[in-house]
């Protein structure tokens, strides 16, 4: 399905005023409304309305100061064309094609990229990662899924190749989602630290350094350290490295109140009481996040069935 | 498999629930299957002679097996649980897989989601009601609901809790008017199950 390509005179009019006026280049809120002459409500609708048909990307910069840019017109024609070549082809085929027949880039990130390691908790929908200036071709292509215009070399450079698909490392994969803090999002990074794919692509020292820089060391070390417990207990064998909770543990500090983790859950369920002591949290972790991928998912990496 | 062994088995969990619902949340894969104390071992062996690998659990059973690389994993309750058949639907659209099943009904859906209450069975509840309102048995459902469950839920609509887990599972917001259905649908499901 391609989407409305042909936008609104009142969009279709802002854009090419500011297309004559910054073409690749970037713009603030404040230059955008002097060469549009438009009230600042309006024009906020305008420039979110642009961002959702493909046309413009924003990215909040130095001192909390959004900039947005205008999306490389030709990419969005070339999306038109790929969208018609590619009608009949589901997204992971589309996006094989787009990088073998158009070289885009891109990254696949989130609960979808989680589960091209673990197979078990199914996606709402594919979360990729593209570059700015494909915005518009990407947009064009892959209308419904959950496109994030910040690709930048490094990540890409970073990515693990599964089936013919760009994906996010597993070390950004768990750290991501123990930030993001969500039930679901958790039971990702714990379905992937007990798969047999992630467990395999896992380098645990670079988890370590991640975990230190997004500073969730105190949760993946509680959530290691529960998934490491009810493995032993269950089967008395563990992919965990001990020495990797034993070094996340050198960066707790003993002090402040203790923070909740997660924060939404429905019932304040309090799992593992004592391991979240150990970590500074008061953890309120529904237990089948753990219990779940440790019934269903480990006996096949552990190799007990 | 149930028909060709004489076999009372019957989907639960995140199948079922696809079974009566369009919507699409974070399931699972692992599949969940109820049957009776007395067809456990049967359904135990059965799945043996599929070359699944089989441990106990405290409710029944797990059985693991690899279809073309891909682990599948079962799990067997013991259960009496009522049920329908309706058709299942791939959890992909684009792989457009469907097929028949017994599944648990409605009601025996909603009686055991809502006693479980985890952030998952809450979703599992409103897509229920949202998308099968009309499916439902009330007389059934009167006999053995918690009628305070519902009205638990009804207190959650328009709450930040509700949002964050329905983000959370639906990876998006809930809309407006959807809210306002479910709102609405649960104010008449609490009316009509009262006494």
């Amino acid at each position: 399905m391609l989407i409305k390509m042909w936008i609104p005179e009142w969009l279709g009019i802002p854009y090419c005023i500011l297309h004559a006026r910054f073409r690749n280049k970037e713009f603030s809120f404040d230059e955008a409304r002097k060469e549009l002459d438009m009230p600042p409500s309006r024009l906020l609708k305008v420039l979110s309305e642009l961002g959702k048909n493909g046309f413009l990307v924003s990215e909040i910069k130095n001192q909390k100061r959004r900039k947005y840019m205008l999306t490389v017109f030709d990419s969005f024609t070339l999306g038109v064309k790929a969208g018609k070549d590619f009608k009949d082809l589901d997204i992971t085929e589309k996006l094989r094609r787009a990088f073998e027949d158009y070289g885009m880039k891109y990254l696949i990130v989130g609960g979808s990229a989680a589960f091209l390691y673990h197979a078990y908790q199914f996606p709402a929908k594919h979360s990729v990662e593209v570059f700015p200036k494909d915005y518009g071709f990407w947009r064009s292509l892959l209308p419904e899924s959950e496109l994030l215009p910040r690709l930048n070399r490094e990540s890409f450079e970073e990515r693990v190749e599964i089936d013919g698909l760009f994906v996010a490392p597993p070390e950004r994969i768990i750290t991501e989602a123990i930030e993001e803090g969500g039930i679901t999002s958790i039971l990702d990074a714990t379905s992937l630290i007990v798969s047999e794919r992630g467990s395999k692509s896992l380098n645990w020292r670079r988890l370590e350094t991640r975990a230190a820089k997004h500073n969730v060391v105190n949760e993946l070390g509680a959530i290691l350290e529960a998934l490491d417990r009810e493995l032993i207990n269950e089967y008395g064998k563990s992919p965990v490295p001990r020495k990797t909770i034993d070094e996340l543990f050198t960066h707790v500090k003993n002090i402040g109140r203790l923070k909740e983790y997660p924060k939404t859950t429905l019932e304040e369920d309090k799992t593992y009481p004592d391991i979240g002591e150990k970590w500074r949290l008061k953890l309120n972790l529904p237990s089948y996040v753990i219990r779940k991928p440790v019934e269903d998912i480990a006996p096949f990496t552990l190799g007990v069935v | 498999m149930s028909r060709k062994h004489n076999l009372k088995v019957v989907v639960i969990g995140g199948y079922a629930v696809r079974a009566y619902t369009k919507t699409r949340p974070r399931y699972t894969k692992d599949i969940d299957l109820a049957t009776k104390n007395e067809d456990l071992p049967r359904l135990r062996k059965i799945l043996e002679k599929l070359k699944y690998a089989v441990r106990d659990r405290p409710h029944g059973f797990s059985g693991y097996r690899k279809v073309r690389g891909v682990a599948i994993t079962v799990n067997a309750i013991i259960e009496d649980v009522k049920a329908k058949e309706r058709t299942i639907k791939s959890f992909y659209p684009q792989v457009g897989l469907s097929f028949k099943a017994k599944v648990a009904s409605i009601e025996e859906l909603l009686i055991s989601k809502t006693k479980l209450w985890r952030e998952r069975d809450i979703i599992d509840v409103c897509l229920l009601i949202l998308d099968s309102y009309d499916l439902i048995d009330l007389e059934k459902l009167k006999q053995r609901l918690d009628q305070r469950s519902i009205k638990k839920l009804l207190n959650l609509i328009g709450t930040r809790k509700l949002h964050d887990i329905w983000q959370d599972f639906m990876r998006r917001k809930i809309g407006k008017e959807e809210e306002t259905e479910l709102w609405k649908k649960l104010n008449q499901l609490t009316k009509s199950l009262e006494p």
